[in-house]
């Protein structure tokens, strides 16, 4: 049986309209007209235990909401949910101490007590033993160099070593399930990179599995074998990321470095030049002109370094929505 | 239990980040209780007996109010209502944690301190004032004031909650919690004694959950309540607590399946 699976799930809300203005302000006294947002519009999607599966869309796209269903917190429209075989919404005890969602841009840290204390709480309601909590600390807080930051009130702490004792608050009973919704949202480029190896690390340490989203293609790039793809509510891709790439990369990346300046008229015959600033040249072709577009290359000009290069992540991604969106 | 336990310790700690708000609004309890307490010594000024109440029973049921507010009316329930509309209570739902339970932790925190504090500024308020007092040493009614500040104490602590979960369906949850404590502070005795009242108002008000939260433990603990009142007073009280109780439970689940975490 799959760790999580979801068949059919929706989530409508209802949001006041009200167009900017004092009048519209005064009239929503007497009237508020609603609309219905449809935030996840019938999804379906299995995962095992261990797997790293990165969540992409852009924002409003529904990942958030579908995160906060699978964790428990909101009520489906309709459609079923179970995750390691209960229902998320009736938020039963064992269900709730077998997982865990962190959200980047939320705390659960007491403000204006040290972590140490929200650690010892935790500890208490997810019923952890003395020793397994102080080897899952110590674990936990050298992995992510914070063992000298516990006892310092967390309104104290920079964001970056908030996000880390969040972490650390989150993962202290172990979760079989881990629900990551922008965890790296508002770091410095090399505190986002140690935060990628500790949760691929984590994976892989305790079987767990994790479901995570991110803005950061990179995050995705790095960590996740596995992407479901979704906007305005629907799920548009899900399968392997390599496989994307196949699917969906249907250019090549053709740069080359020249010896001497050639003539831009003579580069742009060649067709599909994106970009040129000697000594190079950038060329986006679809798969069955880059061939030849090497060739003449290497034919015609005085070639010093030459690559060929699938499209970046970012770029392929782009193109998946642009093309749902037509 | 431990968590429980450790829920009341770490808000106590969470106090004493704020230790200058916290004396400030003790400074606030004791002006206002100063307040009272010399407008009806004033009034007793010459006189022995005012609306039935003599200086000493007027003057001790003036200074119990700031017992009464340690014990019953400290809460931190009001965090409730924006927990539920910043969407932090997301953290709580997350947690194999009993709500309601941790609620209680938290405001057993803040009774505790009140509690305290109000004990140390009686005492104070007596050796300096030194006022005629009513000291109630009959074990019967000690006893009875004990279970009426418990039952007062669950009253309020529903009634506050349930203004809280107002945050379900609205962002606007203060004005019914400020009209509330409009009507505490007229109708649940905590500026003077409602029996002063006409006799048909005052019957009235007996039927409202508000004169338990103050006006009944005081009148147990003057020893004031006839038999068949102290009766009628507790099917009352208890009555409101049930159907509390019960109101709670229904807008908790409703409030649930409408919420939307908002926040991120």
């Amino acid at each position: 049986m799959a760790t999580i699976s979801v068949s059919h799930l929706k989530k409508y809300f209802k949001v006041y309209k009200r167009s900017s203005g004092i009048l519209p302000a005064f009239l929503s006294l007497i009237s508020r007209p609603t609309e219905t947002v449809r935030a996840v519009d019938d999804i379906s999607f299995n995962i095992e235990q261990g797997e790293l599966v990165g969540f992409i869309g852009p924002n409003g796209a529904g990942k958030t909401t579908t995160l906060k269903s699978l964790s428990g917190l909101l009520y489906p429209t309709s459609g079923e949910i179970k995750v390691l075989g209960f229902t998320p919404f009736e938020r039963k005890n064992e269900f709730l101490k077998q997982i865990s969602l962190v959200m980047g841009q939320k705390n659960q840290l007491w403000w204006d007590l040290p972590a140490m204390d929200t650690f010892r709480l935790n500890k208490e309601m997810y019923e952890v033993t003395d020793i397994e909590f102080e080897k899952t600390l110590k674990e936990l807080s050298s992995l992510l160099e914070v063992e000298n930051l516990i006892k310092i009130p967390t309104r104290q702490l920079s964001l970056g070593q908030r996000m880390k004792m969040e972490l650390i608050a989150a993962l202290i009973h172990k979760p079989k399930v881990l629900f990551l919704d922008e965890p790296t949202i508002g770091l410095d480029v090399v505190m986002q990179k140690k935060m990628r190896e500790f949760i691929k690390e984590y994976n892989l340490k305790y079987k767990s599995t994790v479901l995570l989203t991110s803005h950061y293609m990179i995050d995705v790039k790095h960590l996740c074998k596995r992407v479901i793809i979704i906007d305005r509510g629907k799920i548009i891709y899900d399968g392997l990321l390599s496989k994307l790439v196949e699917k969906y990369a249907d250019t090549k990346v053709i740069s080359a470095e020249f010896g001497e300046a050639p003539e831009l008229k003579e580069l742009k015959n060649l067709g599909y030049l994106k970009n040129f600033n000697y000594p190079r040249a950038v060329f986006n072709a679809p798969k069955p002109a880059a061939n030849k577009i090497v060739t003449k290359l290497l034919a015609k000009f005085q070639i010093e370094d030459l690559t060929i290069e699938e499209p970046d992540i970012e770029e392929i991604i782009r193109s998946v929505f642009s093309r749902s969106h037509a | 239990m431990r968590k429980y336990y450790l829920i009341f310790t770490n808000s106590l700690s969470e106090y004493f980040a704020y230790r200058l708000n916290f004396i400030l609004w003790r400074v606030r309890i004791v002006i206002s209780i100063l307040i009272t307490y010399f407008l009806w010594d004033s009034v007793f000024a010459g006189k022995s007996e005012v609306f039935g109440y003599s200086q000493a029973r007027m003057l001790t049921y003036v200074i119990l109010i700031t017992f009464l507010t340690g014990v019953v009316l400290s809460t931190q329930t009001h965090r409730v209502a924006s927990e539920i509309n910043l969407g932090e209570l997301s953290k709580f739902l997350l947690k194999p944690v009993n709500y309601f339970a941790f609620n209680l932790s938290r405001d057993l925190s803040d009774k505790f301190l009140n509690t305290t504090f109000s004990i140390v500024e009686i005492i104070l308020l007596v050796l300096i004032l030194r006022p005629p007092l009513v000291v109630q040493t009959n074990p019967y009614w000690l006893s009875l004031f004990a279970v009426a500040i418990i039952l007062a104490t669950i009253l309020f602590f529903e009634i506050s909650l349930i203004l809280s979960f107002i945050g379900f369906w609205s962002k606007e949850t203060w004005a019914p919690r400020f009209i509330f404590f409009i009507l505490i502070t007229f109708l649940a005795g905590t500026y003077f004694p409602l029996d002063i009242f006409p006799k048909p108002i005052y019957t009235l008000l007996q039927l409202l959950p508000f004169t338990y939260i103050v006006f009944f433990p005081l009148k147990i603990y003057l020893g004031e309540l006839n038999s068949p009142t102290l009766f009628m007073g507790l099917i009352v009280v208890f009555s409101w607590i049930i159907i509390f109780l019960f109101t709670i439970n229904y807008l908790w689940r409703a409030g649930l399946k409408i919420y939307t975490a908002e926040g991120s």
